[in-house]
């Protein structure tokens, strides 16, 4: 048995990469811990929100949460095993000296202690961060006025753990556990433990090229362990690019999908309280819920002159008049003929819905939909909010009643009205069920040049009605998904964090295990300069063919899976992501050279 | 050039000490070191493991610098020379063998030789010819395209021979070359040195073995970090 003094001894004396390896773990552990509590509040939640953010947008930011914490855990679980791979070939030397001092299951239960040492450290302190972190958002939360639901912070906390410990040990041992198995300890013990393989790489290809280029070129590509680097490398630029471009697409399109829910320059009409009704019901943080106002109630329609009267006027662009109501939307179950009888798609699913009637021609939203919206002719069919896809289970092909009648379902948008809760169908469809008489609601677009919002809101009440201007409840959503995607943004800056370090410590690591060689170029009569210039070519080689082809792996990734029509961020955003990874891969170079240095100092022969 | 006055000093080490430090602990791997080796001298310095040889040498090819004293190679003080220039000044005057560890394991035996010789401002075909020549002087022209893991012990110290002289450098420092090595490898060692002899090259070999002390013009007696009278 090894004492676990050994051990400690082992692990403090390397102490650098002890600390990466349990920094890189910690981080990772530390994301998804945060994230899952995160989701769980906000994300996963969705339908017992206080705020109404519609299914379709939490199911985006849901989606993301979920890709960014496997995406954290991966880069985490892709450091550990590199790094081990890293030590372990590092430490061949050292295991095949204790082999052959007599040691051979001590050796293994000695890296096993050491694996479960960094695996248990690692997880604890990425725990405790992860928590520390989540309450801290909450309360950054709650200051901004949001109710943030209540998880069971340390029951998740526990499962994670021992998700971690199993998951890192595993892949901290294994490499280790494998190379022990496979070491021959005569071959550990020859001259030299680093077997190159050149192929076609090392002979035709670069046979003209200086020896400083072949020197940096077979470090970075010619080896087994380099191979495996550069594969790394590829991983973590790709999951690197798709955080981040990920994130800016996400946010982006979110946005975008709300602002064409609500559109752009629209004005509201209506009596005051259904007014206030309305505007409640667009916010996605509304501070107290406004009970829907008897909408039957004849006081509230706006008179058909005063709508003709504005269908008259040369500055209104768009007249959209609508009539609205709140009713029970019914899944109707469908039944299916098959060969032996019949089968029953759907369920007896309900929800409360606010009903818009509106004629197809006049609607002045842009929603981002499937399907198609209803036209002219559409007697018997509707379109949903986003939302009641969730009370559906196939929209292609069940029904739903309301008020008695059956109808098709002929698309759902993406609606930030009513939380997505909301269906659309024709004016006089919905005026024949409730037996409404006039619209209640009016929406508009002006053009400013030919009027003045004063001139235009005294006319409006004048009929007892108020104007209320919608940009500003569009901007109170927009801000509030910023305020979402600020809190969620501590992810990208914190995979950028995990993914740096270990992309140095790849560096580092691989630099110190080339010492001898480094030490033999200097003492042939090496400047500085020319070490610098094969480290700094590695570290080129390696960028150009594993982290650029990483980097537009996530692009494509992102611009094509992640959601449907995606807004692209803008040039200078990519621009500054850009700029943003080259200076972690320049980080790469300084940190190889800095250590170069340390390394050729002290000639230990 | 100084280095070529015939009867001058070619090493020259004036209370040379070099101290390291371990923990609280201070070893003396060279103490109060007094010195003189004239152009075209054979020395061999002897003594038991951990008397200071290798750091000797170390300093003498200005890898380490002593903690204390100065160093004048070819008439250079080059314990006061910036790392660039000394760089520059092992690279043409200095050729160097280690007791192990000899090669940049990412070149073949070929590449290591030209690698010098390019540090050194040479370029083109030639530099591949006249390393070919050197290689056939160790006798390893067949293994100019094996890489360091390819070669045994021997080879590679052969290897490390033949790129100490690429540069044709006036001074040679070379650490226990045979110790390693089985009889016969260490014979094909001995007589590279013999061919260095011939060559009027100033020489210092760390060495246990008396084949190679026979050689010698001069031989030190090291222990404790000190030269023995
Ligand atoms: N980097 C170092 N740090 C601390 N002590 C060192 C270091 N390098 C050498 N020493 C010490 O300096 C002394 C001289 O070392 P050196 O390598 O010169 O001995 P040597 O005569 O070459 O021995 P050998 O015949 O075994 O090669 C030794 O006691 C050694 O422990
Ligand atoms: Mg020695």
């Amino acid at each position: 048995m090894v004492t676990l003094s050994y051990i400690l001894k082992d692990l403090s004396r390397r102490r650098f990469q002890t600390l990466s390896a349990i920094g890189a773990l910690a981080l990772a552990m530390g994301g998804l811990t945060f994230l899952v509590l995160y989701g769980l509040g906000l994300g996963f939640n969705y339908s017992k929100l206080p705020w109404r953010v519609s299914v379709g947008l939490n199911y985006i930011f849901a989606v993301f949460i979920l890709i960014a914490s496997i995406l954290v855990f991966l880069i985490g679980l892709i450091a550990l095993s590199s790094f081990s791979s890293l030590l372990t070939g590092l430490r061949v030397r050292d295991i095949g000296i204790m082999k052959a001092i007599g040691l051979a299951e001590e050796v293994n239960s000695f890296f096993l202690f050491e694996s479960l040492i960094i695996a248990f450290l690692g997880c604890v302190i990425g725990i405790v961060g992860g928590l520390l972190s989540f309450y801290l958002t909450t309360v950054f939360f709650r200051i901004l006025g949001f109710s943030v639901i209540s998880v069971q912070p340390f029951s998740v906390a526990s499962v994670l753990f021992i998700l971690g410990m199993v998951i890192s040990f595993i892949s901290i041992y294994l490499p280790l556990h494998r190379s022990i198995m496979k070491l021959q300890t005569s071959n550990a013990l020859s001259p030299q433990t680093m077997k190159l393989r050149l192929g076609n790489l090392g002979r035709r290809s670069i046979a003209r090229a200086s020896p400083a280029f072949k020197i940096a070129s077979r470090s970075a590509l010619g080896d087994k362990g380099s191979s495996r680097t550069l594969i790394s490398l590829f991983l973590i630029s790709c999951l690197l690019s798709t955080i981040i471009f990920g994130g800016q697409i996400i946010s982006g399109t979110v946005q975008n999908y709300v602002e064409r829910g609500i559109g752009e320059g629209v004005f509201l009409i209506a009596h005051k309280d259904i007014v206030a009704y309305y505007v409640n019901r667009l916010s996605f943080n509304p501070l107290e819920d406004v009970a829907a106002p008897n909408l039957s109630n004849p006081g509230y329609n706006i008179p058909v002159g005063f709508v003709d009267w504005l269908r008259s006027q040369p500055y209104v662009k768009g007249l959209d008049p609508r009539l609205i109501a709140e009713l029970t939307a019914y899944e109707v179950k469908l039944v299916t003929p098959v060969p032996d009888g019949y089968m029953i798609v759907g369920d007896d699913r309900r929800a409360q819905v606010l009903a818009l009637g509106v004629n197809p021609g006049d609607v002045l939203n842009d929603w981002v939909l499937s399907g198609r919206f209803i036209n002219e002719g559409d007697e018997s069919a509707l379109v949903v909010g986003d939302s009641l896809l969730d009370v559906v289970y196939d929209i292609s092909q069940e029904h739903l009643k309301i008020l008695g009648r059956d109808f098709d379902i002929a698309g759902a948008c993406v609606d930030p009205l009513n939380g997505g809760y909301t269906i659309y169908l024709k004016y006089e469809t919905l005026q024949a069920l409730t037996g409404f008489e006039d619209p209640n609601v009016v929406l508009v677009k002006l053009d400013l040049e030919k009027t003045s919002i004063s001139d235009f809101e005294g006319s409006v009440t004048r009929n007892n009605l108020e104007l209320y201007d919608l940009t500003s409840v569009l901007d109170k959503d927009l801000g509030f998904l910023q305020d979402v995607w600020l809190s969620l943004s501590t992810l990208p800056s914190l995979t950028i964090i995990i993914g740096g370090l270990i992309l140095i410590n790849f560096t580092a690591l691989s630099v110190s295990a080339r010492s001898n060689d480094f030490k033999v170029m200097k003492a042939v009569g090496a400047k500085r300069k020319d070490l610098r210039g094969i480290v700094m070519t590695q570290t080129f080689l390696l960028v150009v063919l594993g982290a650029v082809p990483g980097v537009m792996a996530g692009w494509v990734f992102c611009t094509s899976f992640l959601v449907l029509s995606p807004s692209l961020p803008s040039v200078l955003t990519i621009a500054i992501d850009v700029v943003l990874l080259a200076i972690i891969f320049a980080a790469l170079s300084v940190v190889s050279v800095y250590y170069v240095r340390r390394m050729t100092a002290h000639v230990v022969t | 050039m100084d280095d070529q006055k015939p009867g001058g000093n070619a090493i020259e080490l004036i209370d040379v000490s070099k101290t390291y430090r371990v923990d609280d602990r201070t070893v003396n791997a060279l103490l109060e070191i007094n010195m003189e080796i004239s152009t075209g001298e054979f020395v061999t310095a002897t003594g038991p493991s951990g008397a200071g040889k290798t750091t000797l040498l170390n300093i003498v090819g200005g890898l380490d610098k002593p903690t204390e004293g100065e160093v004048r190679v070819l008439g250079l003080t080059i314990s006061e020379l910036e790392e660039d220039v000394l760089a520059a000044f092992r690279c043409r005057r200095i050729g160097y063998v280690f007791q192990s560890y000899n090669l940049v394991s990412t070149l073949t035996a070929a590449e290591n030789i030209e690698f010098a010789m390019e540090l050194a401002g040479s370029h083109g075909e030639n530099i591949t010819e006249k390393a070919m020549v050197l290689l056939e002087t160790v006798g390893l022209k067949e293994r100019a395209n094996h890489l360091p893991g390819q070669l045994s012990g021997g080879e590679q110290q052969r290897v490390a021979f033949a790129r100490a002289l690429a540069n044709d450098p006036p001074i040679l420092l070379i650490d226990e070359p045979t110790a390693n090595l089985d009889d016969s490898t260490a014979i094909e060692i001995v007589r590279i040195l013999c061919l260095l002899k011939g060559k009027a090259k100033t020489v210092l070999v760390t060495t246990h073995d008396r084949r190679i002390v026979r050689l010698a013009d001069r031989c030190l007696r090291m222990s404790n970090g000190k030269i023995e009278t």
